[in-house]
């Protein structure tokens, strides 16, 4: 099938795959491509955010420090040159003790951040000293001053020249040894004071109240709400992410609880590198800012500095990115989502086209296949006779290519002399188009390219296709069917020919019904002595048989085996001459089940005569045969008596004859001697006699059995005993080698011993005696033969030469009883085989034999 | 030599003559019983009939048994001797005219000793009766008892 060459056609589920993953697995493809790069664009972008605002932050609460550090320096120098003090240090009166407290008691006020704001003269004890209490400042009554002359910040400051200011560590405040509670956090400022001659007068001392920094540092966080932490130079805790680690330091307990201890490599980072600066470490960011005191303080402070530092932590980091990634990711499994049903319908309405397409095309050619399968010849042509599309078979018959009848009007097909007609039969058609043959019953013809024509018969069918009316015009070659219907003809003219003159008996009759003859050849008529075919057809089979019996036995017959062949049958003619038939007659049925039989009538009357004739002969033949054993059987039995009875008188005779020899030879004279020894050679001879003619009935009684013989080594067997006999003899003898015949061997034995036995004994009075024995072949059949040099004899009396007692030759010459050739002759006879001698008186004799009977006979 | 009895089946009276004649050239000097017919050779064998008296019972040395004998033929005698027991090792000596393969077929194969035919002439069977008794008597060393 044309189906099974097209796969795609016949797994359109397979197509629709294969269109729908090609089409949906790139784009899917381009867009987690696109969605990875936004995907990763917007996390390097919130990093940098990230990065950015916490610079901002830092930026910020480094501002807030340094601000605050500024207005402390500030207020420091301030104080050390109001002119209260001034004045003060000028008279040292009361009243200038007075001014200088107001003014002190009225900064400490306004200002609100300072715990005490005090002046200490040269020799370190307080002059001046205001105190923060519970929200408002309060002098201190003079009696209450302290000296504090001891002190480290008394004696650092007072060791600074004229405008600098000295800035304590960042601590909590001690009082009486002790961390006060609540903790107190508090950075001592300190400037020395000099009189108008230069001379040091004392110094101002003021502690800030720390807190209110770290207050301010407390609420500036970054945009995930991460704290800015405070460190000192040692990376002690000032402002940490939980209270209880601050202010280790001031513990004896907890001095290990600090930034620097808690996150180490982040610590070695800050500390090693630039002023500012961000990192990650383990996945957090760390953003930094290191604020060194002498930006504010000068270089008195020395290199102590503050650090600030800002901590977005992994889990915050990833958070975003993993919000990134659920929004991003949503957009994407839509986006696909999408994509898939976009690629599902573009591959079905894809996959359909295509199937269609291919359906229209196996359609196409199975149409195309059909017409070109077709025996006939197609040629659809259009309503104005145009030729739209023929078939293969077309192309063969008419000679012409597709190309050269395509749009070409249809009566090129056509003979000339139709032409005209057919315009019109065509038009004719178009008004009641349906399925009919054309031309009913006329020849039709068409017209090849060669201009030759062929006997057609054409059908037309009218095919609309939608678009137009068409025309099918099948044509049939029918110069074949022409061709064997005149063959059939002619054969049957033959078959016809041949029943109306065999001179046998051939008829037809029905079974069924009367059983009448339906049909008889001339034959059938002249057999059965009728005028005419008529007259005998006018007669049943049963009418015409003389046995009705054996008539219905034969209808039994046919009807039970189909057939019958040879079956006679006695009949008489319609002139009442009785004959015998052989029926020979098969049944048969035709076509509406009717029975007939098909049959032939032999006349055998002639047959049956030689049969009988025949039949008598060998009745005779058997009962010579019987009377023949009879004799056998009879001479068996003489054959035995004479063997046994007619020698026993012979050796009475001989015996007593011999007796008488020897014991009365005294008795006798030599003639009565001579008498005696007489009687007693004939007597011996008699038994010579009776013997070979023993020998010769035997060869007729005993059966041949024919085997294979080497005749040569028998010869030269039959010789060598002749020389054992007669060892005098100088006798030449020569066979020929390998001379094989199918023969009885004993009685061959038998005539070799006779032929080569005559050969010898006729040879006894020859000079240079020779015996040959040999063979030719003559007539496909071997003749062998003995030949000698011995006295011959004349072929006058050839004749003779096998009759028993026949001699030729005096008995006192060659002594013999007649009798060799005649068994000779009778066992080659019993062999089929001929034989014969050819001879002259003194020049030896030829015998010949054969052991086949001749072809030719 | 075997001096036994020589059993002479033969009802030719000239044969039987020439036979002792022939015998006695040869100077045979056995005694010769001569049984003219089947039934008188049995008789003699068996000690039966005409011979019931005949003691002791001993077989013959030899029996030279002719074939054409009047009530019953030599082969019929032949039979009887090799199915009796106490003849069944008897040397037998067919002594007879014919010389039909047939004959001398069946005599073997009844268990003849020797065939020999008898020849017209008076010197050879002269010669051949010589020899069969030298064979028989002289040579031929009998079955044991």
């Amino acid at each position: 099938m044309r189906m099974a060459t097209r796969p795609q056609q016949a797994y359109p589920w397979l197509q629709f795959a294969l269109r729908f993953a090609l089409i949906w697995g790139p784009l899917s493809l381009l867009l987690a491509a696109v969605v990875w790069v936004l995907f990763k664009v917007q996390v390097d972008a919130a990093g940098a955010s990230i990065r950015n605002s916490e610079r901002h932050v830092l930026a910020l609460a480094s501002n807030t420090v340094s601000t605050e550090l500024s207005i402390l320096r500030g207020d420091t120098l301030y104080l050390a040159s109001v002119s209260s003090l001034r004045a003060w240090l000028d008279s040292g009166s009361a009243a200038a003790h007075a001014h200088l407290s107001a003014d002190f008691l009225a900064f400490a006020r306004d200002r609100g951040i300072y715990d005490q704001v005090r002046f200490l003269n040269a020799q370190g004890r307080e002059v001046v000293r205001v105190n923060w209490n519970r929200g408002k400042p309060v002098e201190v009554p003079s009696k209450a001053l302290q000296a504090k002359a001891g002190r480290y910040y008394v004696r650092d400051t007072l060791a600074l020249p004229a405008g600098h200011v000295y800035v304590s560590p960042f601590d909590l405040n001690v009082e009486h040894h002790a961390v006060q509670r609540p903790f107190k956090p508090m950075i001592r400022l300190g400037t020395p004071v000099f009189g108008p001659d230069g001379r040091k007068r004392g110094l101002v001392v003021l502690n800030y109240m720390g807190q209110r920094l770290l207050d301010q540092l407390r609420v500036i966080h970054g945009p995930n709400g991460e704290d800015v932490w405070l460190l000192n130079g040692r990376g002690d805790w000032l402002l940490g992410p939980q209270p209880k680690l601050e202010w280790g330091f001031m513990f004896p307990g907890r001095h290990n609880a600090r930034f620097s201890s808690d996150h180490p490599a982040a610590w070695r980072h800050i500390d090693s590198g630039p002023a500012q600066g961000q990192f990650v470490l383990d996945g957090d960011l760390y953003t930094y800012s290191r604020l060194p005191l002498s930006k504010i303080f000068g270089t008195d402070v020395g290199t102590r500095h503050w650090v600030l530092v800002s901590r977005v932590s992994h889990a915050a980091l990833a958070a975003d990115v993993a919000a990134y990634a659920r929004g991003l990711g949503t957009v994407f499994g839509v986006a696909v989502l999408l994509l898939a049903v976009a690629a599902a319908l573009i591959a079905y309405y894809g996959t359909r086209r295509r199937q269609s397409e291919l359906a229209v095309r196996a359609s196409e050619s199975l149409f195309r296949g059909l017409l070109d399968a077709a025996p006939d010849a197609f040629v659809i042509v259009d309503a104005s006779g145009c030729i739209t599309m023929v078939n293969e078979q077309t192309e063969r018959w008419f000679g012409y290519d597709r190309d050269e009848l395509i749009g070409q009007s249809v009566e090129m097909l056509v003979p000339e002399r139709y032409r005209e007609p057919h315009v019109g039969y065509r038009a004719g058609y178009l008004t009641e188009p349906k399925l009919r043959s054309m031309g009913a019953g006329l020849d039709l013809y068409a017209l090849r390219k060669d201009a030759s024509e062929f006997p057609v018969e054409i059908s037309l069918s009218p095919l609309r296709t939608g678009k137009e009316n068409l025309v099918i015009g099948i044509v049939r070659d029918i110069a074949a069917r022409k061709r064997i219907e005149e063959m059939r003809r002619v054969a049957e003219t033959q078959y016809r020919e041949l029943v109306e003159s065999l001179p046998i008996g051939i008829y037809r009759n029905s079974l069924s019904g009367n059983g009448h003859f339906l049909d008889v050849n001339p034959a059938m008529v002249d057999m059965f002595e009728a005028k005419s075919a008529n007259e005998l057809r006018e007669y049943r089979v049963k009418d015409l048989c003389c046995d009705v019996e054996a008539a219905s036995a034969l209808a039994d017959n046919l009807v039970k085996e189909g057939s019958v062949r040879g079956h006679e049958l006695r009949v008489r003619t319609l002139r009442g001459r009785e004959f015998d038939v052989s029926i020979s007659a098969v049944l048969k049925k035709d076509p509406s089940g009717r029975t007939y039989l098909d049959g032939i009538a032999e006349d055998i009357t002639a047959r049956k005569q030689s049969e009988a004739h025949i039949h008598s002969l060998n009745q005779a033949l058997r009962d010579r045969a019987t009377e023949l054993e009879a004799v056998n059987t009879e001479l068996e039995s003489f054959s035995y008596s004479v063997s046994h009875d007619l020698r026993a008188p012979l050796r009475s005779m001989d015996g007593f004859s011999r007796i008488l020899l020897d014991e009365y030879a005294e008795r006798l004279d030599d003639k009565g001697r001579d008498r005696l020894g007489r009687i007693r050679a004939a007597t011996q001879r008699m038994g010579v006699l009776i013997d070979d003619l023993l020998k010769l009935s035997r060869v007729s009684r005993v059966e041949l059995h024919r085997e294979a013989v080497d005749v040569s080594t028998m010869a030269r067997d039959v010789v060598q005993e002749l020389r054992k006999d007669e060892p005098d003899r100088d006798v030449e003898f020569s066979a020929q080698e390998g001379l094989m015949e199918a023969a009885d061997a004993r009685l061959l034995r038998v005539v070799l011993d006779n032929l080569l036995g005559n050969a010898w004994k006729y040879t006894g009075k020859t000079e240079g005696a020779g015996v040959e024995f040999g063979a030719y072949t003559e007539d496909g059949v071997q003749v062998f033969y003995v030949r000698d040099n011995g006295a011959g004899f004349d072929m006058t009396y050839a004749g003779k030469l096998f009759s028993a007692f026949q001699r030729l030759h005096d008995a006192g010459e060659f002594p013999g009883t007649g009798i060799g050739l005649a068994t000779v002759q009778r066992i080659i006879r019993k062999h089929g085989g001929r034989v014969w001698a050819e001879g002259e008186v003194g020049r030896g004799a030829s015998f010949y034999f054969t052991l086949q009977r001749a072809e030719a006979t | 030599m075997n001096k036994g009895v020589i059993l002479l089946v033969e009802d030719n009276p000239d044969d039987e003559e020439l036979t002792l004649h022939a015998l006695e050239q040869n100077r045979i000097g056995n005694e010769v019983v001569v049984a003219h017919d089947g039934v008188q050779a049995l008789d003699y064998l068996f000690c039966t009939g005409a011979w019931a008296d005949r003691k002791p019972c001993d077989p013959p040395a030899l029996v030279l048994l002719d074939l054409n004998l009047p009530k019953l033929d030599g082969l019929e005698v032949l039979q009887r001797v090799r199915a009796d027991e106490r003849t069944h090792l008897l040397p037998v000596v067919i002594l007879t005219s014919s010389n039909e393969d047939e004959d001398r077929l069946r005599g073997y194969t009844l268990g003849a000793n020797s065939y020999v035919r008898k020849p017209v002439d008076f010197d050879e069977f002269v010669r051949a009766a010589g020899q069969v008794g030298m064979y028989w008597l002289l040579l031929n060393q009998p079955a044991p008892d």
